[in-house]
């Protein structure tokens, strides 16, 4: 009798406190994100830039990567992600997997200190530092792109896999009054790269997809400067030609991320990125 | 939670408090009654049966990974009759293995051949409640009336005479 | 100096303020506790890996204060890391009161309100505890209540939220568990040779929805907001024979620990034993199916574990044997160990004046055999038949005698089989094969010496232009030397060697001084990583090199 009581009571208590999702419901499709900007334009909208520390051997960062593309079901194309290979340690690639450290790359880690990967810095703002699972990163980011932008840049990218050739148009407008020279960098950052990745739940990954990754930087490392009065309401145009001699490189799967910052502090003011288009 | 978190401690401070006011009376600590141990069949049973007809009792805290606990208990084996006949004390062994070695400490009991009563507290409830903190053995002497009048931490090879000269001492 | 002073004064606060009633009858009640400081000054050692540590003094210190009277008791624990340890989560960094209780332990019920630990079965679906050597912290703060209606039946409750260093996880945590013990509740079995003990257990677990991005592209993950965990258990003897077994089952929990999938989890343990007067035999066999149970779905790391699954090798306690652990692959692993102690009877051949004791360890565990069918919002995985890659493998034997009644011996070999992947690293397997030689003698009535050597070989080499950063690669010999006075006084000497292909001179003085339940203990020198065990105490340390001074005293 006693066990009767005990089981039903278990049983109850399951019962009421066990939630089962059937296979075809495992995911819900999203209406993509919040934010309120143009598919590949930010007419008036700030974007938040992140930059991405990872490695192929470094365990924690597929956790990382669970929370940018999170990050990015909620924000949208407002959320800018750059992810840079760590030159030393976890970085380091996997004997016969391809080398994603670059030298711009390298640079900006050794800019930021970084020790231990995985690592973020939300529009490179040195006192604040994301790591493992990217605590804050989120309210940070909803924070930031509720500001009023004071410049805002929109980007057009034209590729010819034949000649390998990109073509870029940034067109950026002054909002508000700066007070600073200011620079534009451009990089060229790749999606759906396979490659061995340890992971931690799954141990070793040869085929893990790393997407933003970046491959080379178009512009200086530390940007180009760009000429302006710095005064509300100035509008300007800017073109590139850039040629991706890395052979590994497919131009499809890229995108141009540009970003403007103070030459002085390199903080970023604003940023977007536009997908390689393919001229047939 | 956060409204029961300061009532839950607005109570231990008006404790604490009240505590300060009551006369101190002089009185060693007792063994806790009512933590429940497994015994060694995986039976519950209370800490009370902790006991020895009004002698004294030594409780070990041990664990089968613990090598200066084998040693302690292995060298109170061989001297164990002798203490016995002389001053009837009892050795109750408290395992804190907890869950990846606890399914062996019964046939390590019997591998060793240990003639003392053993419980198991895999939990640690008693060794919290008698403040044995992370690191064993920690060794307890109780006297006839269930009062903890010495303990020790740790054991050095000839650590067994301090303990038994101490069981005479409360039996003087 | 100064943190330390803070933390000091604040320690002699908490005792001096209670020291009238320290030990001491208030109305029948007592007052008692423990505290424990652990200090440290370390220098970076590029060579051992040990890290510049800039506050120049590290401390790690607590203070447990029990107050019982008759069936009540309340405790409070305060905690002081300023800043904590090498090898602790620098989330510890911080001082305040971290644990409270107030209990009721009658003969029937027990309740308690504030943080508790608790275990059901032996903790496959719920196990809170602490270890303060390891940093891991998972009391939870709620409600708990345990009640034995009649002899033979125990019941139990929780509900409340776990501990997150300084804070509380967001997950809720409710369980319920139930235990029979069948020879006190049937009479025709009172008196049997068979004794059968039997539990359930359930858990569950409710975290508020959030937005986890799906593999497939434009689709979040549809998060089951209560997680259950079901577990039975059954604990068998007859006569020497003795079976445990527990069987646990999981609910589906996306989370990072498992990659977000969706696949159910699953646990069983077995372990069966044999054992008689001077012989026993054990064989332990275990499958983990992706049952990492935590209280926050976001979270990896040590803390906010729900459930317990302890490695299932033995853990050795010799510096050398010890120096590769096992630890357990919560998202699957399977595995089986065996372990058979001999004692040959004293007076005989073999046996010698005093008996000689033999111990034969031998595991192997490996991954399950996976084909993975997707990522973030899937299935995961479907599972084999098959055993899957090699994680881990021992076999050790030691043989220890009393040569006279002053003299002991033990010797130990040791084969290991590592795969670097158990520590979440990447590499080719390390072969290794390890000999201790351990003899004590008792010089005099108060005089002990106890000496201590070790050897380890192993096919793998420290180099770092390889790829190959592990500094514990390499072919090891040590030394130890242990001089204990009476019970109060030790000091030890040791010094481990790395003399092929590998980093490293470890050397190292302690000095310890203990009286009743107060123990003191310098060390000066470099440590590795792992367990410790000197002069009667077994602890796990972080690298490091320098001063360390530990405290610790009950009352």
């Amino acid at each position: 009798m006693k066990k009767t009581i005990l089981l039903g009571f278990i049983g109850l208590f399951c019962f009421a406190a066990c939630d089962k999702i059937e296979p075809d419901q495992y995911t819900v499709a999203t209406s993509g994100g919040s934010g309120n900007g143009g598919r590949w334009s930010n007419g008036g909208t700030q974007c938040a830039l992140v930059e991405k520390y990872t490695g192929p051997r470094c365990v924690n960062c597929p956790n990382a990567d669970v929370t940018l593309d999170s990050l990015h079901v909620q924000y949208g194309e407002q959320l800018v992600v750059i992810s840079i290979n760590h030159p030393t340690g976890q970085g380091e690639p996997f004997p016969n997997q391809p080398d994603m450290r670059t030298e711009a790359g390298t640079a900006w880690d050794q800019y930021f200190g970084i020790g231990a990967i995985p690592a973020a810095y939300l529009n490179r703002n040195k006192a604040k530092q994301y790591s493992g699972s990217m605590d804050n990163l989120g309210s940070d980011i909803g924070a930031l792109i509720n500001q009023d932008p004071s410049i805002e840049l929109t980007i057009n990218a034209d590729g010819d896999t034949a000649t390998r050739q990109i073509d870029i148009t940034v067109s950026y407008h002054i909002y508000d009054r700066l007070e600073g020279d200011i620079t534009l960098t451009l990089a060229l950052t790749e999606d759906s790269l396979s490659y061995r990745q340890l992971h931690p739940s799954r141990g070793i990954v040869n085929d893990y997809i790393h997407n933003h990754m970046l491959r080379d930087v178009i512009t200086d490392t530390w940007g180009d400067d760009i000429p302006t009065d710095g005064v509300a309401g100035e509008s300007k145009v800017k073109n590139f030609t850039y040629t991706v001699t890395n052979p590994d490189i497919k131009l499809q799967n890229c995108h141009v991320v540009g970003f403007i910052s103070y030459k002085n502090d390199r903080s970023v003011l604003n940023c977007n990125q536009a997908p390689v288009v393919i001229n047939q | 939670m956060k409204t029961m978190k300061k009532i839950l401690l607005a109570v231990i401070l008006v404790f604490a408090f009240h505590l300060s006011h009551f006369t101190v009376n002089a009185q060693n600590a007792k063994l806790p009654e009512n933590i429940m141990l497994k015994d060694l069949d995986g039976q519950s049973v209370p800490s009370s049966v902790i006991q020895n007809n009004g002698k004294p009792v030594i409780i070990s805290f041990w664990a089968t990974w613990c090598k200066p606990c084998n040693r302690e208990l292995d060298a109170i084996k061989e001297v164990y009759d002798e203490w016995q006949e002389e001053t009837g004390v009892k050795l109750v062994a408290v395992s804190i293995d907890d869950a990846r070695s606890a399914a062996r400490v019964r046939p390590w009991v019997n591998g060793k051949d240990w003639p003392y009563e053993v419980f198991l507290d895999q939990n640690k409830d008693l060794a919290h409640a008698m403040n044995v903190g992370a690191d064993v053995p920690h060794t307890f002497i109780l006297n006839g009336e269930g009062e903890i009048v010495w303990q020790h931490k740790g054991y050095q090879d000839g650590g067994e005479e301090e303990l038994i000269e101490k069981v005479r001492e409360i039996l003087k | 100096m100064k943190k330390i002073l803070r933390a000091l004064v604040l320690l002699s606060f908490f005792t001096l303020h209670l020291s009238p009633l320290m030990a001491q009858g208030i109305l029948g009640g007592h007052v008692t506790g423990n505290i424990q400081l652990e200090s440290q000054m370390s220098r970076a050692d590029s060579t051992i890996g040990a890290p510049d540590v800039p506050q120049g003094i590290l401390m790690n210190a607590r203070a447990d204060v029990l107050y019982t009277n008759g069936d009540f008791s309340a405790g409070l624990r305060f905690e002081a890391y300023q800043d904590p340890l090498l090898g602790f989560d620098p989330q510890w960094k911080g001082q305040g009161l971290a644990h409270y209780f107030v209990a009721y332990n009658g003969e029937r019920l027990s309740l308690t309100a504030g943080h508790f630990y608790e275990q059901f079965g032996s903790g496959l679906i719920l196990r809170t505890y602490e270890d303060r050597y390891l940093g891991i912290d998972n009391a939870l703060l709620g409600f708990s209540a345990k009640y034995r209606p009649i002899d033979g039946i125990t019941l139990k409750a929780v509900a409340g939220k776990q501990r997150y260093f300084w804070s509380l996880g967001e997950g809720l945590v409710r369980g319920v568990d139930g235990e029979m013990a069948l020879n006190s509740l049937l009479p025709f079995m009172a008196e049997s040779k068979l004794r059968v003990n039997l539990g359930a257990g359930f858990v569950s677990k409710y975290e508020e929805d959030e937005t986890i991005a799906a593999e497939a592209a434009g689709h979040i993950l549809n998060l089951p907001l209560n997680v259950g965990a079901g577990a039975f258990r059954a604990d068998v003897g007859f006569g020497g024979w003795n079976l445990q077994a527990e069987y646990a089952r999981k609910g589906q929990d996306p989370s990072a620990l498992n990659g977000y999938i969706y696949r159910p989890g699953e646990a069983l343990n077995l372990n069966l034993s044999y054992s008689q007067r001077g012989f026993s035999a054990a064989l332990q066999a275990k499958r983990i199916d992706n049952m990492g149970f935590k209280s926050v779905r976001s979270q990896t790391g040590e803390m906010l574990y729900i459930n317990y699954l302890p490695a299932t090798p033995r853990q050795h306690t010799y510096a050398f044997p010890s120096m590769y652990p096992y630890a357990t692959q919560v998202n699957g692993e399977q595995g089986l160990q065996a372990d058979v102690m001999y004692k040959i009877k004293k007076e005989t051949w073999l046996g010698g004046k005093y008996g000689t004791d033999l111990h034969l360890n031998s595991s192997v565990m490996t991954t399950l055999d996976t084909t993975v069918i997707g990522g973030r919002g899937t299935e995961g995985y479907t599972v084999g038949n098959g055993t899957g890659d090699l994680l881990y493998g021992d076999l050790s034997f030691e043989v220890a005698r009393k040569l006279s009644k002053s003299i002991k011996v033990s010797a130990t070999y040791l084969y290991q089989v590592f795969n670097p992947i158990v520590e979440n690293e990447h590499g080719s397997l390390h072969h290794n094969n390890a000999v201790v030689a351990d003899v004590s003698w008792k010089v005099s009535k108060k005089h002990a010496l106890r000496f201590e050597a070790e050897w380890l070989g192993s096919d793998s080499r420290y180099d770092p232009e390889a790829g190959e950063t592990d500094r514990r690669a390499g072919d090891w010999v040590m030394g130890l030397v242990e001089w204990s006075i009476g019970s109060h006084w030790f000091l030890s000497a040791s010094d481990q060697y790395a003399y092929n292909d590998g980093t490293g001179n470890y050397y190292n003085l302690s000095v310890g001084y203990t009286r009743g339940a107060t123990r003191l203990q310098l060390g000066y020198g470099k440590q590795r990583e792992g367990m410790l065990c000197i002069g009667g105490v077994c602890r796990q340390v972080p690298a490091s090199n320098g001063l360390t001074i530990s405290l610790t005293t009950s009352f």
